[in-house]
């Protein structure tokens, strides 16, 4: 597969100060990119750069193999985006807010509006002014926008913050269409993990500008979700089965409860049982648990937060 | 560029500036007719057709350079306090023909606005002069070629000096910055300078030195937002 947006070790500072650090991000063609990171953690930023909004200070963006300079406009005609929370011309209708959009990005087909409205669940607005719209339309409308010039990639800063639950499915199923059936590719930045999960191919997580894990989500679902839970009193004992007579390293001793955690996908339940109880290790307990991701990118996330209270 | 500027014609209120255009021209004309009625006044400020029409430009000018600041407000202060400006530079054009566009939409209305209003409040004066007789000045139907060219020159100059509240507006995208700049650099200019009735307007140096002043402004102003991140 091909990339169609990377960032080479894209770099922003204010003052001296990198809100943004040396991020190098790697976007599938025609996959659902979920980026993930706490407030603050420079996601704004960074989608900001990609759409000529905030000029890097350092490193670089390429979109579909070529270099973005603050000029490359016919680039950036690729894009569609919808960054923080949605700005239209409030005093203008829907349809006259479209119209412009369209007009400035230099795409012309009368029949477009009606049917991205269409698409996005907004029927008998077109005509009232923005101003009156509730937040959930003004998301969708900001949607309609970025994706009615058929843009390759869209860009879309917490899309579905502010949604409720039912809006948020809504808007779901529409990027899962957009994916799917149309092939666009989709970068779409979340604080929530719940939000993208479902629906991210890959993920990208950041943690104070930096990127700290880019993977398929397939990949981190068998490394991290799945593992086998060993409740036993004598563990250093049962770790030097695990080890010794299993031939198994990937695991982890809890010792203050007495949990091993194995995450080696090759050995069985029964392979653990059997050469426990001929080592004579009693076993209070054994079951397979899914870690639940949302643990696995808190920890991620908040890594170092320990760390930086002992200091 | 022109389809830029058409772009913004359709975001604009056409109707509404039509109608302050004409609404402005209109209290002109009643401020003038009133001056006429007090004799006083006609024997201090009317006693000749170039006082006529030096009060005349002086009222345009005055109207129409905070004309030119609300203008301003509503097409690029108020983007930039709406972050709706953020729309516009994320389109594939250039931000400093984006900018540049507003700032010809302002330019060409005030000019046209100035000189035509002159016009129009010089023929409505001279006609309701020779019905009620404010003054005994003949008020001629024909301008001269060297009054125009004095009047194309002052709108240009009146141009560049309605873009210096431009500068001040934009320090904090503030409306009421905007518009208090203009106004003051009106009342600045129109104020006399000595008891006869010269003013810093009657200096053709000066309304032009704020005239070139002003468009060094706008081109700063605009350097400025180019660069900035949003």
């Amino acid at each position: 597969m091909t990339y169609i947006l990377r960032t080479h070790q894209l770099t922003k500072a204010y003052r001296g100060e990198e809100v943004v650090s040396e991020v190098s991000m790697n976007i599938r063609h025609g996959e659902i990119y979920g980026f993930l990171g706490p407030n603050g953690a420079g996601k704004t930023t960074i989608m900001k750069m990609m759409t000529n909004l905030v000029k890097p200070t350092g490193g670089e963006i390429e979109i579909l193999g070529e270099k973005v300079h603050a000029t490359s406009y016919e680039l950036l005609k690729r894009i569609g985006s919808m960054i923080e929370y949605p700005i239209f011309y409030e005093k203008l209708t829907a349809r006259k807010n479209l119209e412009l959009h369209c007009e400035y990005m230099g795409y012309y087909d009368k029949k477009a509006i009606k049917e991205t409205l269409e698409l996005v669940n907004l029927v008998n607005i077109e005509n009232k002014p923005v101003k009156d719209f509730s937040l959930g339309m003004k998301q969708r409308l900001g949607l309609a926008r970025a994706i009615i010039t058929k843009p390759e990639i869209l860009i879309l800063d917490e899309p579905v913050n502010g949604l409720d639950p039912g809006g948020m499915h809504e808007l779901r199923e529409i990027f899962i269409k957009l994916s799917r059936q149309y092939g666009l590719t989709l970068l779409i930045s979340s604080h929530n993990l719940a939000e993208i999960e479902q629906i991210a191919d890959t993920i990208g997580v950041i943690r104070k500008g930096k990127l700290i894990k880019e993977a398929s989500m397939e990949e981190i679902r068998n490394t991290h979700a799945n593992h086998l839970e060993l409740v036993v009193r004598d563990y250093p004992k049962a770790a030097f089965v695990l080890e010794n007579k299993l031939q198994v390293s990937n695991f982890r001793v809890k010792e203050d409860k007495g949990i091993i955690h194995i995450y080696d996908h090759h050995v069985s339940q029964n392979d653990v049982i059997q050469s426990m109880v001929q080592n004579q290790v009693e076993i209070a307990s054994i079951n397979y648990k899914k870690q639940p991701l949302e643990d696995y990118f808190l920890q991620l996330i908040e890594g170092d937060r320990s760390h930086a209270e002992l200091n | 560029m022109l389809n830029l500027i058409k772009l913004e014609l359709r975001r604009m209120n056409i109707k509404s500036v039509a109608l302050s255009f004409l609404l402005i021209n209109t209290a002109i004309v009643s401020m003038m007719m009133l001056i006429s009625i007090e004799p006083e006044a006609v024997t201090e400020f009317l006693t000749s057709i170039d006082d006529v029409q030096m009060l005349i430009e002086l009222l345009v000018i005055a109207a129409f350079v905070i004309y030119a600041a609300v203008l301003m407000s509503h097409i690029i202060i108020e983007e930039f306090k709406n972050k709706t400006i953020t729309l516009l530079f994320m389109y594939p054009v250039s931000r400093r023909k984006l900018l540049m566009a507003k700032l010809i939409i302002i330019s060409l209305f005030t000019f046209f606005f100035i000189i035509a209003s002159v016009l129009i409040v010089y023929y409505s004066f001279s006609v309701f002069n020779r019905f009620y007789m404010f003054t005994p000045l003949e008020l001629g139907y024909t301008l001269s070629s060297d009054y125009m060219l004095h009047l194309v020159l002052l709108a240009v100059a009146c141009v560049g000096l309605s873009l210096i509240p431009l500068f001040f507006g934009m320090r904090k995208y503030s409306v009421p910055a905007t518009i208090t700049s203009s106004i003051f650099i009106v009342a600045l200019l129109s104020s006399s300078v000595n008891t006869d009735d010269t003013n810093l307007f009657s200096i053709t140096a000066i309304p032009i030195l704020l005239g070139v002043i002003g468009f060094i402004t706008a081109n700063l102003v605009v350097n400025q937002a180019v660069k900035k991140d949003f």
